[in-house]
């Protein structure tokens, strides 16, 4: 890992209206480290993503049940990791939303979109939960 | 995330603006769906001009903002879906199912 410039930690409720608060600390944060609008829209994207996934999915809106929220701002980039306390699951085994039969579904997009727009997604399963670790690079093609 | 109805040749637009990443304000977009519907209006365009970003949530609207209408028999199109969305889109392989516009006009007129 690169040189640590700043780092912040969240300790949220599973509770849905947190989500903004979460995307505004981060959006604010990455960028003062340098990325543009663009990369900006794909920070915000990616972790109300990992972070809706937390409270719905894992906690069930229990929101006695806290969401960790590590924001890393490094010289190379910014990296965010989202750990829950619910069940986990098994990151590559998320049925394909492009599938013909699920194509129309009004949900199941977010692993993929978040694997797609983020440099490097890294999901650990633990004893109790489950911590997913994403990285933007910050390069000319994302200031 | 902010909403707003008008009608503009018969043709009900629904504008979007802001971020769209999943809450409470879901529901009023799929009320303004329904309320299309039982308007009669066979023609609805979403503007995604003024929409900052959108999430899995966002798309998820979209998705289910076609069905609903056409199982309903009505019709829908984008307009000013932003390169942003545009790539989402693609990502989830829905481009082809949306019939976008650069401009609202655009999409009214392609109606006929
Ligand atoms: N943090 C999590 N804990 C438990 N299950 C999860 C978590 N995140 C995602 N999942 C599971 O993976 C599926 C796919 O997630 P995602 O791609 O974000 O789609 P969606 O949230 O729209 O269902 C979810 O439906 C859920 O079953
Ligand atoms: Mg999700």
């Amino acid at each position: 890992m690169n040189r640590i410039v700043r780092t912040e930690h969240l300790n949220i409720p599973s509770s849905i209206d947190q989500i903004e608060k979460v995307d505004s600390l981060v959006e604010t944060l990455a960028a003062s480290l340098g990325f543009g609008h663009d990369a900006l829209a794909d920070i915000g994207i990616c972790v109300t993503e990992l972070v809706m996934n937390a409270i719905v999915h894992a906690h069930k809106e229990d929101a006695e049940i806290p969401v960790d929220i590590d924001i890393l701002c490094c010289d190379d980039g910014l990296r965010i990791s989202v750990r829950d306390y619910g069940p986990g699951f098994e990151t590559n085994h998320v049925p394909d939303p492009t599938s013909p039969e699920r194509l129309f579904d009004d949900h199941g997009r977010g692993i993929l979109i978040v694997k797609t727009m983020m440099d490097d997604v890294k999901c650990t399963r633990l004893d109790d939960g489950m911590k997913i670790e994403i990285f933007k690079k910050l390069n000319e093609s994302s200031k | 995330m902010k909403l707003k109805t008008r009608e503009q040749s018969d043709v009900m637009i629904v504008e979007l603006s802001g971020k769209i990443m999943g809450g409470p304000e879901s529901v009023q977009f799929h009320d303004t769906i329904k309320q299309a519907i039982g308007a009669n209006r066979k023609r609805v365009v979403i503007d995604l001009g003024e929409v900052e970003w959108m999430n899995s949530s966002g798309i998820g609207l979209l998705v289910s903002a076609y069905t609903t209408l056409k199982n309903a028999g009505c019709d829908l199109k984008l307009a000013r879906t932003t390169d942003k969305i545009q790539s989402l889109l693609v990502i989830t392989k829905l481009n082809s199912v949306f019939d976008s516009h650069s401009s609202v006009d655009g999409a009214i007129q392609s109606f006929n």
